[in-house]
């Protein structure tokens, strides 16, 4: 269980949306259209479970498990998209597709 | 593998360069820090602005810091080498410091952010930075210029004792 810290979950009316193409890292967290944080956990993959040659972690939306580990997560063209062991899953509103 | 977090939230950071944390390694023999992650955000408001960052090393003298202990990333680990401190010294961790004392600092990396992103730096598998026990210069997450805002600031540096 990781822990969850103060910037992964919303703090209070959301004033900023995270331009396109910004990708954490190195940006701490993303925060959509819908207001909703996007960061990575402190929970590692297991290095089998990760992209090659990288670290990954688990996937938090508003400070919640999304079940995904991934290196990266992105917001590109109004989409939220992380980077797997099995490439690139877009999230399609309800799970990582 | 035991991790350990030295952070702070909600700070309020001086109007000047400050290290937001510190981690010294304590004297050999012992464990040596790999340095698995580092961050920073704010929460202050939504101006956007850019900040410059360095993960760097100092050697004495230290900063003077906020005593902070690291917290446990395992409920079952043991409690971190490091213990809380205000000098910088070897074993020891701190916050927020006051004054940057005398010491040379080293720039391992140099990087810059807009404060509505935060900041998350994490190394390849290959690309951690391992401080030895013993070492004669602690770890440091420092903001080289003073921020535009200095209130509400989160950081922290995630460390792996091996």
């Amino acid at each position: 269980m990781s822990r969850i810290l103060s910037y992964m979950v919303p703090q209070g009316p959301q004033q900023h949306i995270t331009d396109s193409y910004v990708s954490t890292p190195p940006a701490l967290l993303i925060v959509d259209e819908r207001g909703a944080h996007w960061a990575l956990g402190e929970s590692f993959a297991r290095m089998s479970d990760a992209p090659n040659g990288e670290f990954a972690f688990n996937v938090l939306r508003n400070g919640i498990e999304t079940g995904e580990f991934a290196s990266r997560i992105e917001r590109r063209n109004g989409k939220i998209r992380i980077f797997t062991r099995q490439g690139w899953k877009v999230w399609s509103g309800r799970s990582f597709l | 593998m035991n991790e350990y977090s030295v952070g702070g939230g909600g700070i309020t950071l001086a109007n000047q360069a400050v290290t937001l944390a510190f981690i010294n390694p304590a004297a050999a023999p012992n464990v040596n820090l790999e340095i698995l992650r580092c961050w920073i955000g704010q929460s202050a408001n939504a101006t956007s602005a850019q900040q410059r960052v360095q993960l760097e090393t100092q050697v004495t003298a230290f900063p003077t810091l906020t005593s902070a202990t690291p917290a446990k990333l395992k409920r079952a680990s043991a409690a971190s080498v490091i213990t809380g401190g205000t000098a910088g010294a070897a074993g020891t961790s701190g916050i927020n410091a006051s004054a940057e004392g005398a010491g040379g600092k080293t720039a391992i990396f140099d990087d810059a952010f807009n404060v509505l992103n935060g900041w998350l730096w994490v190394p390849t598998p290959g690309e951690t930075i391992v401080m030895p026990a013993g070492s004669a210069s602690g770890f440091g997450l420092y903001l080289p210029v003073a921020a535009a805002t200095l209130t509400n600031w989160s950081f922290g540096v995630n460390y792996r004792e091996v």
